[in-house]
């Protein structure tokens, strides 16, 4: 009997010392979206006290309205904007992405392997160096302020993606697609009836990956977007800061930001049960 | 540290060899590749009254192996063909062959008369079962069934009515709408089996389908598929490892190890004339005994002193195996066989072409193994050897394998009257395994381990005397040199 309290203190210790250090780490991660909420619904007079207050509850929604009545309603325009793009490109990069995966990883033809490593070593090159080459080559074809030079590129060549999904279809068995072949399908068929249908939950991951980089995507949009009437959520929150006279406005900034993570975060909640889901293989043995 | 100078003549000298003989060989090599060429080119005529044909089949991987050596067969309408043989003999390559999964690397493939080497599986009209089975595991069983079909433009009534008809027939109409990781083992196959069955397609193929299954079900399992064969009478090629599956199933069974085909025939030839040694132990458990001995005249004579004296038939057909023997020895080196090219080297040499660790091996220097060819000298030296061999058996007493299975080994005291019985030996019984109805009994017999099945009538003690007396109508002899059947 003592000797099982005993065990059982010792892992009443642990619990609690566990648990503790995963709700540090879990306050860390909260902080920031705990700040810029209550800065967005905080009171102006308070923001700009100059301390740091996280305690003091004055609530008021000017910053939002003020962020919906900025420019005439343009944050309505920065949504759909922004949504065109990270749709597009979502959808462009997976099927892409998959299709080079699939061949990469069950169909054989010479040179496949030495290709691959030419196509992984790019991920080696870092974004900014080919960023101004990319934007003269884009301006020289006349595809600034237009919504081109954002979507074709990732569309054309996502290396991660076709990184991560050719693992997954490397895991499929090569069984499957000779059955299938057997029962008569081609090349595309395979592509659509089996493997498209296997890699789902990695579809959702690298969608998901996808869609945020070109929602958050500040830079990209900077360089390529100048046309108010292009404006998108990223540019569009860089907008806000500007007023006359009164330094920044980080009632509306935060207002904007919280209004920007709403489409993601729900988004998120739908595909969270992908995540950990690995590929169903049985029927296999 | 340097190297001798002999040392230095003899690589020189090995060198030198081994350029010679790759020059030999890239002459061979190019006149096979014009050969084959012109063979391709002519028009292709299927051959008369049989279903499948395969004809000098080989089959080498792009990692230069052979897995699969001039296979020759002909499949009746009908027929269940077994391929046994144990793991890594080419049987399951040969399937995959046929049913075009892998291609065929010289050779011709004829399915209902129509030349087939150059045709995908999806246009062959082939059904496969897996030996994983292979459920699409995102499908239900019904979607499963109907996939094939459906790819086939089937009309949705059709589709309907076949997948419920092979659910009947398996009896998995109750899973129709569950997924395979909701199945045990046995419905899976059967649903691998259903998906052959819909297809209705000419030629089945079964790639050791039993062999995830656990030993009961893999019985009931089996008599399953033979009913199923009667029912549908598709022609079938069965794959296995099993030797009993093989025994049961097949209306002609092919035995194959290492790439070569050993003996095709029905299973009451494969087992009361088995063509070689291979054969004969394969085929049939616990295994035929064999045993090295004396053979003088007509006289086995056992290292023991036992001797079987065989009668005038045998004798006759002692001599006429190794007359035979002679005269194809002989023919071969009348008609310069030795002189043709040798096709397993060529063979393996098929797509050696070009290739990137090739390339990176000459650059770095590495050694490279040379191919090693006999050259027509060697290879005439060598077919003389073995003629002056053969006369030599001929002529007089030389070494022979007796063969006898467990089943035709007698109790001294229990012969049944049909039994041509030799004379009585005593043994000394090293273990005796029961096995309910019967025992196996393990002795020694001139160094070699044999086997006697018995029936239980009384209780055996190891390390006993047991009198036993062989079945004379049922034993085998083989030749040593090459391990074919004399009798």
């Amino acid at each position: 009997m003592r000797k099982l309290k005993r065990v059982n203190k010792r892992v009443l210790i642990q619990t609690v010392i566990i648990t503790v250090i995963v709700l540090i780490a879990a306050l860390l991660c909260i902080f920031p979206f705990y700040w810029m909420i209550l800065t967005a619904v905080k009171n102006h007079d308070l923001i700009n006290q100059g301390t740091v207050d996280l305690v003091t509850f004055d609530l008021t929604w000017e910053s939002f309205k003020a962020v919906f009545g900025y420019n005439g309603g343009l944050i309505w325009r920065a949504y759909l904007n922004s949504f065109i793009i990270a749709i597009v490109q979502t959808l462009g990069t997976l099927f892409t992405s998959s299709l080079a995966a699939f061949a990469f990883a069950k169909i054989k033809f010479k040179g496949s392997k030495p290709i691959y490593g030419l196509f992984i070593a790019t991920l080696m090159i870092p974004g900014q160096v080919t960023m101004l080459p990319l934007f003269m080559m884009f301006a020289k074809i006349g595809w600034t302020n237009s919504f081109l030079p954002l979507i074709v590129p990732s569309v054309m060549i996502n290396t991660y993606g076709v990184f991560m999904l050719r693992s997954f279809i490397v895991s499929i068995p090569s069984g499957l697609l000779e059955a299938s072949e057997v029962d008569g399908c081609g090349w595309f068929r395979k592509y659509f009836k089996i493997i498209l249908p296997l890699i789902k939950p990695a579809l959702i991951t690298l969608g998901l990956f996808s869609f945020i980089g070109s929602w958050n995507n500040y830079m990209g949009h900077l360089i390529y977007l100048s046309d108010p009437k292009l404006t998108t959520i990223p540019l569009f929150i860089a907008g806000m800061k500007e007023t006359h006279m009164t330094g920044a406005a980080w009632g509306r900034i935060m207002a904007a930001s919280t209004l920007s993570i709403v489409p993601i975060a729900i988004i998120y909640l739908f595909c969270q049960k992908y995540f950990v889901q690995g590929i169903a293989t049985t029927g296999m043995k | 540290m340097g190297i001798s100078r002999e040392e230095k003549e003899l690589l020189k000298k090995q060198n030198e060899e081994i350029k010679r003989q790759q020059q030999l060989i890239r002459e061979q090599y190019n006149k096979m590749l014009i050969d084959e060429d012109n063979r391709r080119k002519q028009p292709k005529l299927a051959p008369d009254n049989v279903y499948i044909s395969l004809q000098n089949i080989n089959k080498v991987y792009d990692n230069y192996v052979q897995a699969v050596f001039d296979f020759n067969l002909d499949i009746q309408e009908h027929e269940l063909i077994v391929f046994v043989g144990p793991s890594g003999c080419g049987k399951s390559t040969t399937l995959r062959m046929v049913a075009g999964l892998e291609e065929i690397t010289t050779g011709d493939l004829y399915i209902d008369g129509v030349y087939c080497n150059e045709k995908t599986a999806k246009e062959r009209d082939i059904a496969m079962v897996f030996q994983n089975y292979a459920l699409y595991p995102h499908m239900t069983v019904y979607e499963n069934l109907a996939f094939g079909l459906q790819t086939r433009k089937y009309s949705k009534e059709e589709i309907d009515e076949r997948v419920k008809r092979a659910a009947e027939i398996l009896q998995i109409t109750e899973y129709l709408q569950r997924r395979p990781k909701e199945l045990s083992g046995g419905q899976m196959q059967r649903v691998a089996l259903g998906r052959a069955i819909v297809r209705e397609a000419k030629v089945f193929l079964m790639d050791e389908p039993l062999s995830n299954l656990d030993a009961k079900l893999r019985v009931s399992m089996r008599s399953e598929i033979i009913n199923l064969h009667k029912k549908i009478n598709a022609t079938t090629i069965y794959v296995t490892h099993d030797q009993t599956e093989a025994m049961t199933m097949a209306s002609r069974i092919v035995v194959m190890k290492k790439g070569y085909v050993q003996q095709i025939g029905t299973p009451e030839e494969v087992y009361a004339h088995p063509a070689n040694t291979f054969v004969a132990t394969f085929i049939g458990a616990p295994a035929m005994n064999l045993v090295e001995c004396d053979y003088n005249d007509g006289r086995l004579i056992f290292e023991n002193g036992f001797e079987i004296a065989l009668d005038k038939e045998h004798k006759a057909a002692h001599d006429e195996f190794y007359r035979q023997r002679i005269a194809e020895t002989q023919k071969l080196i009348d008609e310069k066989d030795y002189e043709k090219p040798d096709m397993n080297v060529l063979l393996t040499l098929h797509r050696e072409k070009f290739s990137l660790k090739k390339l990176i091996a000459k650059i770095f220097g590495k050694k490279q193994q040379p191919v090693k060819i006999k050259t027509p000298q060697d290879r005439l030296e060598e077919l003389q050897a073995l003629l002056d061999e053969y006369k030599k058996c001929l002529d007089g007493g030389h070494r022979v394998i007796f063969g006898i299975r467990p089943e035709d080994i007698y109790e001294n005291t229990e012969i049944p009257s049909a039994v041509r019985r030799s004379q009585a030996l005593s043994l000394n019984v090293s273990l005796a395994e029961l096995l309910g109805s019967e025992y196996h009994i393990h002795m020694q017999l001139g160094g070699h381990e044999i086997i006697a099945k018995c029936k239980v009538t009384r209780h055996i003690p190891d390390n006993s005397d047991f009198g036993l007396v062989f079945d004379l109508n049922k034993l085998h002899l083989f030749d040593t040199i090459g391990t074919k059947a004399i009798l």
